[in-house]
């Protein structure tokens, strides 16, 4: 009973530092999507957006950019930066590898070949683009979870499996590519990942598989946790760890493979957010998912306005700035566990 | 009370474990000793379906093992791993996760919950390492902290393998006070050690595994008197008497 007022005291301070920084990631999603709707060749005024969104103003030309770009490019960035994000800090926690992200358990490459393979046979069918995408991320995740699970579904198998898989998918790309050439233009740009010409149609379908699968890794946080403690422990409290993180890897995979399907192949999302949100976090999975679901919407979204401002008229692929940023991060966490500082 | 019955096991086609049968009974600290890959850890994961048996019956309070869930098994089965993660969490959130198999659905803590946790944080001697980062501690106080854990379980039965590793001798010495302090609350506590002057100085009863095989079992006076140790480990074991009792040493075999 002694130590009663500490847990309190402890328990307190703990929820005061994930509400201050919620709060405070909340802040930076809402400014970064309010600058994205403003931001652009003709410049939105906040007051103009109210009505915009709430029905009463449709016909005018601010109402028009909100409604056919900005709206739904916001939204894609948002969407897509959270769910790369979650994707990545639960691959990372369920691999318990800090350097995995969704490409390696096969969700890019996999969608990668399911796009190449319908810019080859299905030229100019672009709307099959995102559904592609889709199902052939989930088509890779599953194949490597198959070997996995049929070798015991360790930790190390998965990366190796994935590792592997995609060296395969890479390859079939490549030949197909050699073989079409005229696929190359359409499929680069799938690869270079952006929200150009995004259309709320596109961002519909993939907001509701994000929706679900963000909840039912929500609902996994506990399980998460435990899994943190290695196998075995994990196991000896009673958790089935194998459906656990074959459950995991299948939301984490449906995530990606949502914010895949309508932006392309976005790298170091899934790979930089989560680390930062892992450095505010307090060891527990479910602050890391909400700060990391807030920091890639927010990070993605300003990124993309990036994309299209600084060079204003001229517009760069998103996928060339995340790279940009992502790319001398990477290096940079390589280079520090190599110090051995500190344990990622 | 947990009770293997003629158990075989494997690794990649290796035999491990062959034929043993050991009851862990309420009130008593068995040890477990043997040298190197006789299969001491393979007993515990075995025992409760962390390794898979390839012959034999494993009863949990008479029901058989798979015919439990591992919630079930984990309500009434304390394990502490030989090797173990090192979270990024406080003590204290560590050793609430103990309590994981008996919440249900919201998984939220009781009142209840977080007495058991100060009192296990007490009795493995950790409540001032309460609200440091688990990673930011030394190998002997995460062992404590594992410790309190598997006390946060509240089973009837813990099993521990090598649970004095990286610890000093005198909280080697509390490890096995505390074992003797549960199995006098009348939990069944089973240990591995390789200290073998310190199994047979602490143990109710003893098993010597040697060879995947269990070669003897029962106190310590009748395990010295069988001579099974020297043979088992290739070594000279002797004792002597003192106000504490008898205790032992381990010696070289002259040639």
């Amino acid at each position: 009973m002694r130590c009663l007022p500490r847990f309190s005291m402890e328990s307190r301070q703990r929820n005061k530092k994930t509400i201050r920084i919620s709060a405070t990631l909340i802040a930076a999603v809402l400014v970064t999507a309010a600058m994205s709707v403003c931001l652009g060749p003709v410049m939105i005024s906040l007051p103009e957006i109210g009505p915009v969104l709430l029905g009463r103003d449709t016909d005018s030309v601010a109402a028009r950019i909100i409604l056919f770009s900005r709206l739904p490019r916001t939204c894609g960035c948002l969407l897509a930066g959270a769910a790369l994000a979650v994707s990545g800090a639960v691959i990372q926690s369920v691999l318990e590898n800090p350097l995995a992200a969704p490409n390696v358990i096969g969700v890019n490459t996999g969608a990668g070949l399911a796009v190449a393979i319908c810019c080859a046979a299905a030229p100019g069918i672009f709307w099959i683009t995102p559904i592609a995408a889709f199902v052939g991320a989930l088509a890779g995740v599953l194949l490597v979870l198959l070997i996995g699970e049929r070798t015991g579904a360790s930790r190390l198998t998965l990366v190796l499996a994935g590792i592997a898989v995609s060296a395969v998918f890479s390859g079939a790309v490549d030949l197909i590519l050699a073989f079409v050439p005229e696929a190359l233009s359409a499929y680069s740009d799938f690869r270079i990942g952006g929200f150009s010409g995004i259309t709320m149609r596109k961002v519909a379908p993939a907001a509701a598989v994000i929706g679900a699968a963000f909840g039912a890794v929500l609902s996994l946080t506990p399980q998460m946790d435990i899994l943190a403690l290695g196998t075995d422990t994990a196991r000896s409290l009673g958790l089935r760890a194998r459906p656990v993180r074959v459950a995991l890897l299948a939301a984490a995979a449906a995530l990606a493979g949502a914010a895949v399907s309508m932006a392309g192949l976005l790298g170091f999302v899934g790979l930089i957010v989560p680390h930062a949100a892992r450095r505010v976090s307090n060891g527990d999975s479910l602050p890391l998912l909400v700060y990391s679901a807030l920091g890639g919407a927010a990070f993605v979204t300003v990124c993309d306005l990036a994309a299209r401002t600084v060079f204003s008229p001229y517009e760069l692929p998103v996928g060339v700035v995340l790279s940009f940023l992502g790319g001398p991060f990477f290096l940079w966490l390589i280079l520090r566990q190599k110090g051995g500082h500190r344990d990622a | 009370m947990l009770e293997l019955s003629h158990v075989s096991s494997e690794y990649s086609g290796k035999t491990v474990l062959r034929d043993v049968s050991l009851a862990f009974h309420p009130g008593r600290v068995l040890m477990i000793v043997g040298p190197n890959g006789s299969g001491k850890s393979t007993l515990l994961r075995t025992a409760i379906h962390l390794h898979p048996r390839t012959g034999g019956t494993i009863r949990l309070d008479g029901s058989p093992l798979e015919t439990l869930t591992p919630r079930q098994i984990a309500q009434k089965v304390a394990y502490l791993p030989q090797s173990r993660n090192v979270p990024d969490i406080t003590a204290r959130r560590m050793v609430m996760h103990g309590r994981f198999p008996h919440m249900s659905y919201p998984r939220r803590y009781t009142e209840a919950d977080r007495q058991i946790v100060t009192w296990s944080l007490e009795q493995a001697d950790a409540q001032e390492l309460a609200d440091r980062s688990v990673r930011t501690l030394s190998g002997g106080q995460r062992q404590k902290v594992y410790l309190a854990m598997a006390l946060a379980q509240q089973t009837d039965t813990i099993l521990m393998d090598e649970p004095t590793t990286y610890l000093d001798i005198a909280h080697q010495l509390q490890v096995i006070a505390l074992a003797q302090k549960l199995a006098a609350q009348g939990k069944a506590v089973v240990l591995v050690l390789h200290d073998l002057p310190m199994a047979l100085a602490g143990a109710d009863r003893l098993a010597v595994l040697h060879e995947g095989a269990l070669c003897a079992l029962g106190t310590p006076e009748e395990i010295y008197a069988g001579g099974i140790i020297p043979k088992a480990f290739g070594i000279s074991l002797n004792r002597v008497q003192t106000e504490n009792g008898w205790q032992y040493y381990c010696s070289p075999l002259k040639p």
